[in-house]
């Protein structure tokens, strides 16, 4: 089956349809994806903003991050969540989106980002954990994800201009 | 009220006005910036919010937090205000005719006051001078009203 079957079934699945007819269910979960933004967007920046060396640099790395990453992950749960319901009820006009398509990259790109600072700057955490400006890996690596989270939430909202 | 519409009347005659309809780009452009916006006001206070009800960074005296995360509040709230006026003279009459945009403003009214009278004050005490109570109180009214203004603020597209 190739991806646009499969879109096409899911947007015309009687819950996908039941999604996008409701007067009520699609702004709801619609407002809970933008709202949304403030707890996952909202507190990669903060962090971002740690690692670029910008703000909460009395804290050490460490130990904002430890206190960010729960929340971080419950914020970006909820946007998976409502993400894909709202991609449910809208596969078929997301599969035809260039902005959607331009947004599934942009996410791999950011989580590419993430995954590299990981294996790379942050195993050597406990060399730089206090310092008040991080290494130039770690500054790039906040200030990259800052701008690709910044054309994400473009490409969402110009997405949903195709529905 | 009938001064309000004359007002938002007045906006759809403006060059501004003109401007924002003729460019197709334009209004798309000022709702993504007003989500920038969001991300930076309503993550910074939910940040605060969490550190009143003592569920993140602990450790760090709140005053401290405060100080750190009170520019990118500003600037949040600033880039809301600008492109939500800007939104605002481009939908000026539809706007006066919709429930939900009336409801946000009085949200926003009572958000603004509550955060400027009360909430900043608040932030720049001491850790000790801060009851739990008080902390929660805080924490809650700022959620209630910020979150608030922008589940209104969404319900301007969908609903009346």
């Amino acid at each position: 089956m190739s991806i646009l079957e499969i879109c096409t079934l899911l947007e015309r699945s009687g819950f996908g349809t039941e999604i996008r007819e409701s007067s009520v269910l699609f702004p709801i979960i619609e407002g809970i994806h933008v709202l949304g933004l403030s707890l996952s967007v909202g507190l990669i920046i903060v962090s971002d903003l740690r690692l670029a060396g910008v703000i909460l640099c009395k804290r050490s790395a460490s130990e904002v991050w430890a206190q960010f990453f729960p929340w971080m992950m419950s914020g970006f749960a909820i946007m998976i969540v409502s993400g894909a319901l709202l991609f449910w009820s809208h596969a078929l006009a997301a599969y035809n989106s260039f902005a959607f398509r331009a947004k599934l990259v942009l996410l791999i790109l950011a989580a590419l980002n993430a995954a590299i600072y990981h294996s790379t700057i942050y195993r050597r955490m406990d060399q730089w954990d206090t310092n008040r400006t991080p290494p130039l890996g770690a500054r790039f690596a906040g200030w990259v994800s800052i701008l690709l989270w910044m054309t994400i939430i473009t490409m969402g909202r110009i997405m949903a201009y195709s529905f | 009220m009938h001064a309000i519409l004359l007002f938002c009347k007045w906006c759809e005659s403006t060059r501004l006005f003109s401007y924002i309809s003729n460019h197709e780009f334009a209004f798309p452009a000022l709702e993504t910036i007003h989500l920038f916006g969001l991300t930076l006001l309503l993550g910074t206070l939910l940040l605060l919010c969490m550190r009143l009800l003592g569920v993140m960074l602990a450790r760090q005296p709140v005053a401290e937090l405060a100080v750190d995360l009170a520019p990118y509040t500003l600037s949040g709230l600033t880039l809301m205000v600008i492109t939500g006026v800007l939104m605002f003279v481009a939908t000026a009459v539809r706007c006066y005719g919709n429930t939900s945009f009336w409801v946000k403003m009085m949200f926003l009214a009572m958000a603004l006051i509550f955060h400027f009278a009360y909430f900043r004050k608040l932030l720049s005490r001491d850790d000790a001078s801060i009851s739990p109570a008080c902390a929660r109180n805080a924490a809650f009214g700022t959620l209630v009203l910020w979150f608030g203004v922008g589940a209104a603020g969404r319900a301007i597209g969908f609903f009346g």
